[in-house]
């Protein structure tokens, strides 16, 4: 099982955050790896929803299949893997504070990618190591995109 | 301002369809895109619109598009709805069989709200992002679409 966790301030309320977190559209540009996801049911995360992800590794097209698991608004958001696609297990933890100055995030990851799925050919080290790094620039983007300011051509 | 590329695709014409009408793509294929949503939810069919939100530095942007014409594994075209950082956008991206791969054209023309691009920062600045963002969208669409499947 890897692990990767990190504890981080965005510089935004925790609704902007929450509203990334909590909107599937966001996804492919959260994680580099991930292409493209289906939700169900469509729209908002709501507890159960079913998540499928296409994503890449090298040349590679390769499956995710997760769910979410948990949510308390602006405080906890919690994905789990489902059967079938690339890791045999994969939780997803995310908490929330609000602060005066803006919003911690306690972002944990624990995951075990699935030899069976990849087949022999590939290396499972490398595969964790290309997951590793897949969750912590998540945890970047996931503040950059919380912390952009909107502008309209009214204001 | 137009922006014009055409280049071939090592992958049948189907393959390519299923990405350029998916909508969750359409972040990967535009670097500085962050999101779209649909309306109706799902695929993009001829009619559907989409509101996306793109990124410049540390701001927020909106775009409103609509598919007029979406051909089935030949053609797909948006054009910009009111509202948003253009006053004029138009896409056109088609397909060609060649043999096994496909050939494909895709055709870019904007022009920014004043207003709105003069809030977000320098306008020729701003003008070139958008341009690399288009020329981007091929290579990513090319890229995308040659991600072969696990061996089985």
């Amino acid at each position: 099982m890897v692990r990767v966790q990190s504890t981080f301030l965005v510089e935004a309320r925790p609704e902007a955050v929450w509203d990334v977190l909590t909107d599937a559209n966001y996804i492919p540009k959260l994680y580099p790896d991930l292409l493209n996801i289906k939700v169900d049911p469509p729209g908002r995360a709501v507890v159960g929803q079913a998540r499928s992800l296409n994503g890449r590794v090298g040349k590679r097209l390769i499956e995710f299949r997760t769910r979410v698991a948990e949510l308390v608004p602006m405080k906890r958001f919690v994905v789990t893997g489902r059967r079938g696609g690339a890791f045999e297990s994969f939780t997803e933890t995310i908490d929330l504070e609000g602060l005066n100055e803006g919003t911690m995030v306690r972002a944990l990851f624990e995951f075990k990618v699935s030899p069976a799925y990849f087949g022999p050919g590939f290396d499972i080290l490398m595969l964790n190591q290309a997951a590793a790094l897949n969750e912590e620039v998540y945890m970047k983007n996931l503040k950059e995109l919380a912390e952009l300011h909107p502008v309209s051509a009214k204001s | 301002m137009k922006v014009e590329d055409a280049f071939e695709i090592d992958a049948p014409r189907w393959t390519i369809w299923k990405v350029l009408i998916d909508p969750s793509y359409i972040p990967k294929l535009f670097p500085e895109i962050i999101t779209a949503e649909m309306e109706p939810p799902g695929e993009i069919t001829a009619g559907s619109r989409t509101k996306v939100y793109g990124k410049i530095g540390k701001i927020r942007f909106e775009i409103y598009l609509e598919f007029p014409r979406v051909e089935n594994e030949v053609c797909l075209m948006s054009r910009q709805l009111p509202g948003g950082l253009f006053q004029l956008f138009s896409q056109a991206v088609f397909l060609e069989a060649v043999g096994m791969q496909t050939r494909v054209k895709t055709s870019f023309e904007f022009a920014l709200v004043p207003e709105y691009a003069a809030k977000v920062t320098d306008v020729a600045l701003f003008e070139k992002t958008v341009t690399n963002n288009l020329h981007a969208y091929a290579r990513n669409l090319k890229e995308i679409c040659e991600l072969l499947p696990l061996p089985s």
